[in-house]
């Protein structure tokens, strides 16, 4: 099964104005987000990289835990913030409330912060206008203030109840001029040209099924479809079939064996053999969720290798850009776990 | 962790606790098993299994309505293992048909506020979980329930989103806000003198008035039939929470996320005064005086029996794992230093396969004693 390695896989995704990147909990969203405005800032884009409200991972990983909704620098053209949908809901009150009196009473009153919990989907509808605010932002100039909104979505449940909020309110509200805006931000979310919804997936049992899942929800019910899968982690392949069944062998092997008896450091063959053995058994169950993955999924799935360390820091993060998400280098690429099989 | 299981005085129910990805379920399950062995009638609760997991129990599926596992040969005396998979939406539907008179279900079912709340509002899982928690405990048919929490990004939501929605659903403000207006004769004459304040259309001009429409009519009903019956469960729910037959477990990996969100939730169970039974580790990759080798590379390469490629692969296999071992160890030191001593912590080895069946389930017990 070949590996799609086009650079256009990746250009394309760098054109987008707003990009979601989704998946279950655990699968490396943030690892993602992160490495995919490296490198955009990489390709000469302005980047916004957002997470939502109920996460801190963005934050944490730039020494930034207090990360507000106002967008701080933190490389040559990447800005984080953490969108907070309550400071949205007061922007947006001040600013269809003409007199800043009352907008000034609504937002202090008790009933407003009642309703901006309690509200169905007010604060997811609150994230997303944020991003559509964002996107909406211009340079003095004219030109977009980011070129490039990336979004690190909540958790598949969470995330799924946000992209079917303007559906529902529109449905839900039917008129008014609140209504209106909500099928401008449906416009948005459901032009290719400038918005798409990219995935997380680990080549794992669990991952893979909610991944299929979530494509399917997104094309059928959000008519949003996924465009770019990220199939994270793959263990590199490192032993070909041959070797592997050799390796079998000796490990079915007794300490009596001709391997084990040429060898006088029998304990520490036996933590050898188990290591390699950890390893191609990971690889093998890798392949086979890959294999249903790409059987099963439409559209380009990207590879990015798992690295062997617990938590990625951020130069692990650019690391994983330049070499799997930079453009350039994916066409010639042959390090790159997925041309092995 | 799990030796007090089938003792008299031991645990009834055990809540699985933990972020998104590190193998509640399946660890549930494995408990459930492990209940069923000690001559328990037991109960798994949990959302969306695998199906990988429901064929290692041996069941065609999970569905709504608990499920016998087979597990012949392997329980001790009365012991049996059933399976049921939660349904926010239906758990929910299944209260307002309790506590509502049946003239007033169907208006409650079409009201768009409460299908939101029902079935998507963040909370709304997390609030049904504990509601089928408590109502299979008073049931009395089980002898344990171990309960598999709902998948999200923090491991704190469980216990926090309950909360969450009966302070939405019972906000002493909303009472006092509305109450004047929602009493009994012509709503919508009373509602009036609130929708002429200010603030109030400054509100609804946003949200549109078909909203907070289905919004008054929804607490309306809210407060005449359900809240007391709600209320009156939220707080039982929570003292059954509290109660020393409850235990909680957090499950982990090693890696700094999860780990982090399991000590913040044993923090919060124990401000609580809430019953923690320890953590159990997942996915480790066992160190194993890993890093000891005696020679053992180049008595591999004097043998000659395996060719300097495989041999330079074992190398790279070897100091790949052992690199992990020796971070997932740290992890694990630190957590050890990070809770009180007599807090459990078990952990789990990085399994080469998946679970596939039933000894699969077994063979992690081992490790949880």
């Amino acid at each position: 099964m070949p590996t799609i390695n086009d650079a256009k896989e990746l250009t394309e995704l760098f054109e987008r104005r707003l990009v979601f990147v989704m998946g279950k909990g655990g699968v490396g969203k943030t690892t993602l987000a992160v490495s995919m405005a490296f490198a955009a800032e990489a390709a000469g884009k302005r980047v916004l990289l957002a997470e939502t409200e109920d996460s801190q991972s963005v934050g944490r990983l730039f020494g930034e835990p207090g990360l507000t909704e106002t967008p701080i620098s933190v490389s040559k053209r990447i800005w984080i913030a953490r969108i907070n949908p309550k400071a949205e809901l007061e922007a947006y009150t001040r600013f269809h409330i003409k007199s800043g009196f009352i907008a000034r009473r609504v937002t202090r009153s008790r009933l407003f912060d009642y309703l901006s919990e309690a509200t169905p989907g007010l604060r997811e509808i609150m994230t997303l206008a944020r991003t559509w605010r964002w996107e909406e932002e211009r340079q003095k100039n004219g030109s977009p203030l980011y070129d490039m909104i990336i979004v690190d979505a909540p958790a598949t449940g969470h995330a799924l109840s946000l992209l079917r909020l303007p559906k529902m309110l529109i449905d839900m509200i039917r008129v008014g001029p609140i209504v209106s805006q909500i099928r401008g931000l449906q416009k948005l979310l459901k032009d290719d040209t400038k918005t798409w919804l990219t995935l997380v997936c680990l080549p794992e049992e669990l991952p893979v099924k909610e991944s299929l899942e979530l494509i399917n929800i997104a094309r059928d019910e959000l008519e949003i479809p996924v465009q770019r899968i990220f199939l994270n982690a793959i263990y590199p392949p490192l032993f070909s079939s041959e070797e592997a069944e050799h390796l079998k062998a000796l490990m079915s092997e007794e300490e009596s064996g001709p391997l084990f008896s040429a060898v006088r450091d029998k304990k520490g063959l036996r933590k050898v053999l188990h290591a390699a053995r950890h390893q191609y058994s990971r690889r093998r169950i890798n392949t086979q969720y890959s294999a249903q993955l790409r059987a099963e999924a439409t559209g380009p799935i990207i590879e990015i290798p798992y690295y062997f360390k617990n938590d990625l820091n951020l130069e692990d993060l650019r690391r994983i850009a330049s070499n799997c998400l930079d453009p350039e280098k994916r066409s010639q690429d042959d390090v790159h776990a997925g041309k092995h099989r | 962790m799990l030796e007090n299981i089938g003792k008299p005085d031991g645990p009834k129910i055990i809540v699985c606790c933990g972020s998104g990805g590190v193998g509640k379920t399946t660890l549930s399950a494995a408990i459930g098993v492990h209940g069923a062995m000690t001559g328990l009638k037991t109960i798994v609760l949990t959302i969306d299994p695998a199906r990988r997991l429901a064929d290692s129990l041996g069941i065609a599926e999970f569905q709504e309505e608990a499920q016998r596992v087979p597990l012949e040969g392997v329980v001790a005396g009365n012991g049996e293992l059933y399976a049921m998979m939660l349904d926010a939406k239906r758990t929910f539907d299944s209260l307002i048909v309790r506590y509502t008179p049946e003239k007033l279900q169907d208006s409650i079912f079409a009201n768009r506020y409460y299908q939101h709340l029902s079935n998507n509002m963040a909370g709304s899982h997390e609030y049904m979980a504990m509601e089928r928690l408590y109502e299979i405990y008073n049931q009395g048919h089980y002898d344990l329930i171990v309960l598999d929490t709902p998948p999200s990004r923090r491991a704190l939501d469980f216990l926090e989103a309950p909360q969450r929605v009966m302070n939405l659903l019972g906000h002493q403000f909303f009472l006092k806000l509305f109450k004047p207006y929602m009493s009994a004769g012509r709503l919508g004459l009373k509602i009036f003198n609130l929708i002429a304040s200010p603030v109030f259309k400054a509100v609804s001009q946003i949200m549109g008035n078909q909203a907070m429409d289905d919004l008054f009519s929804f607490f309306k009903l809210w407060n005449d039939v359900l809240f007391e019956g709600f209320r009156s469960r939220a707080q039982a729910m929570e003292s059954l929470l509290s109660d020393p037959v409850t235990a909680f477990i957090a499950v982990t990996t090693p890696q700094s996320y999860p780990l982090n969100e399991a000590v913040y939730l044993y923090h919060q169970l124990v401000s609580r005064n809430m019953p923690f039974a320890g953590f159990i580790v997942n996915r480790v990759h066992a160190l194993n005086d890993l890093a000891q080798l005696n020679g053992v590379f180049e008595q591999l390469t004097d043998t000659k029996m395996l060719d300097a490629g495989l041999l330079e692969k074992l190398k790279k296999a070897h100091a790949r794992f052992l690199n992990l071992a020796e971070s997932d160890s740290e992890s694990i030191i630190w957590l050890r230093e990070t809770v009180k001593d007599t807090i459990p912590v078990h952990t789990i080895p990085f399994a080469d396969g998946e679970v596939n069946d039933l000894s699969g389930l077994v063979k992690i017990l081992k490790h949880l004693k």
